[in-house]
């Protein structure tokens, strides 16, 4: 193995250094390279396991392009996105992803509203519609108390209003967000068990037009809005059923 | 008596153009129906023959090209595909999606809203098979293969990659590490994306050569 012409030549890590980065520039490095093959092959070796480190790791651990886009639509299971934001916490490049794909879902396009899903659609296509009443007295049990915990537990806003519909309980409030007013909700089943990310859709009341904002819930949780003030119809899309509260005062 | 211009009994020809004359509508602002879009998007998905496909294309294809010329990684980085190929690809993955999991064709806004996330995956795995190749001046720095290289080549990943966790002294060269062979960064990009642990890039440059220099020591074959 041949050894270096001039080992004074070049303070200690200096010729290391140069080799860590291809893309630097040094003129000392450079002038005894042009001398000394010892330190030419040096600098070629460790640029060469760099260069193979990158492509044998490459993405080695980072999220697939479908949870990247499960993540940026907001659809993924619960227990999935937290597994997945906690990657991103500690991956920039996933994270740009993530913000680039977040960019390009939030492009608004009308044609995918065109036929967004309406109540009309939710019955053609064999879904049960429970219109969710409102009940005036706590009920035992039900999420209310949690709802103080688990929402923001602003003291300001508007008590929780407890729907019914069958063995599902539906605890609403309407947090003021300055003008507007953002719309909190907690499901709860005493019956079936609750999907991950059931879709929830705010309609202007009683017109046959698009949701006027739609989301996923997260496990038991929403939150819609902020929307103006008005009257609204509220669904709650579940395997079977779409509970719907009508009239619903923000 | 039967709907003669109901979408499943008409032929393709007659529910395309009943497609294009709802989507001009729709583009008006006036009342349009849905249906015959729907329709196309059943047939190319269902039994899906060479024409009904090709009925997808014609009705939807600029579509998908619109979002693939609008999406964030199309505007901020040289691909090397015309945009046309990224938006067939799309198509082309809703159809194997679709194989794989026959999708809910009961809505044009869910189909579309698939299909323009299927325009995303195919703009990210661009974005990524792209940042994955050799720059050409590293290429011809790198040697022929000698025996720390058929090393790497036989381990997994996962063992390759616990090898780098061994010879690293701290979070802060992990951290290091993983930008650099994983997520793909070059080190004077390191300051960026790590700013807290590497202001500078000379300490980048120092710490990599300590990584590489103990991997080198440490896992060097005895035949070497």
């Amino acid at each position: 193995m041949p050894h270096c012409i001039d080992p004074a030549a070049l303070e200690e890590g200096r010729l290391q250094a140069y080799a860590a980065d291809p893309t630097t520039t040094d003129q000392a490095v450079e002038q005894h390279l042009a001398r000394c093959p010892a330190c030419q092959a040096e600098v070629v070796a460790m640029r060469a396991l760099s260069v193979r480190l990158s492509q044998e790791l490459s993405r080695y651990d980072c999220l697939s392009t479908e949870v990247i886009i499960g993540l940026a639509a907001r659809i993924l299971p619960r227990a999935e996105r937290l597994a997945a934001e906690a990657h991103v916490r500690n991956c920039a490049r996933c994270a740009e992803e993530v913000a680039l794909t977040t960019a390009a879902l939030a492009q608004p396009d009308p044609l995918l509203d065109w036929a967004a899903s309406t109540l009309i659609d939710h019955v053609a296509a064999g879904l049960r519609r429970i219109v969710a009443a409102l009940v005036t007295a706590p009920i035992p049990g039900a999420p209310e108390l949690a709802l103080g915990v688990r929402l923001r537990g602003n003291a300001a806003s508007a008590a929780p209003r407890i729907y019914h519909a069958e063995a599902l309980t539906l605890a609403l409030r309407a947090v003021p967000e300055g003008n507007q007013v953002l719309l909190e909700g907690l499901l709860s089943s005493a019956a079936d068990p609750l999907p991950e990310a059931a879709p929830v859709r705010l309609f202007a009341a009683a017109t046959p037009a698009p949701p006027i904002v739609e989301e996923r819930a997260d496990g038991p949780l929403f939150a819609l809005g902020p929307v103006p003030p008005g009257q609204y119809t509220l669904e709650v899309e579940l395997p079977t059923t779409v509970i719907v509260v009508e009239d619903l005062a923000l | 008596m039967p709907d003669t211009n109901e979408p499943s009994r008409l032929p393709l020809l007659a529910v395309m153009e009943h497609c294009t004359a709802e989507r001009a509508k729709f583009r008006q602002g006036e009342g349009a129906d849905p249906q015959y879009c729907l329709e196309i998007f059943r047939r190319a998905l269902g039994t899906g023959t060479d024409d009904e496909w090709a009925a997808l294309h014609t009705c939807f294809f600029y579509d998908v090209l619109h979002w693939v010329r609008n999406h964030p990684a199309w505007r901020s980085a040289t691909l090397h595909e015309p945009a046309e190929t990224y938006a067939s690809e799309a198509i082309e993955r809703m159809l194997i999606a679709n194989r794989n999991h026959p999708l809910d064709v009961s809505s044009l806004g869910a189909i579309l809203t698939f299909l323009r996330r299927c325009v995303s995956s195919v703009m990210l795995d661009a974005l990524r098979a792209q940042r994955k190749e050799v720059a050409l001046d590293q290429v011809f720095e790198v040697p022929a293969p000698d025996a720390f290289d058929q090393v790497i080549g036989e381990i997994a990943r996962d063992e390759l990659w616990q090898m780098v966790e061994q010879c690293v002294a701290t979070p802060r060269e992990l951290r290091l590490a993983h930008a650099l062979w994983i997520e793909g960064y070059r080190p004077r990009e390191i300051p960026q994306v790590l700013a807290d642990d590497f202001p500078d890039v000379t300490v980048v440059r120092r710490c990599i050569a300590n990584i590489i220099d103990r991997l080198r020591r440490r896992y060097r074959p005895q035949s070497a």
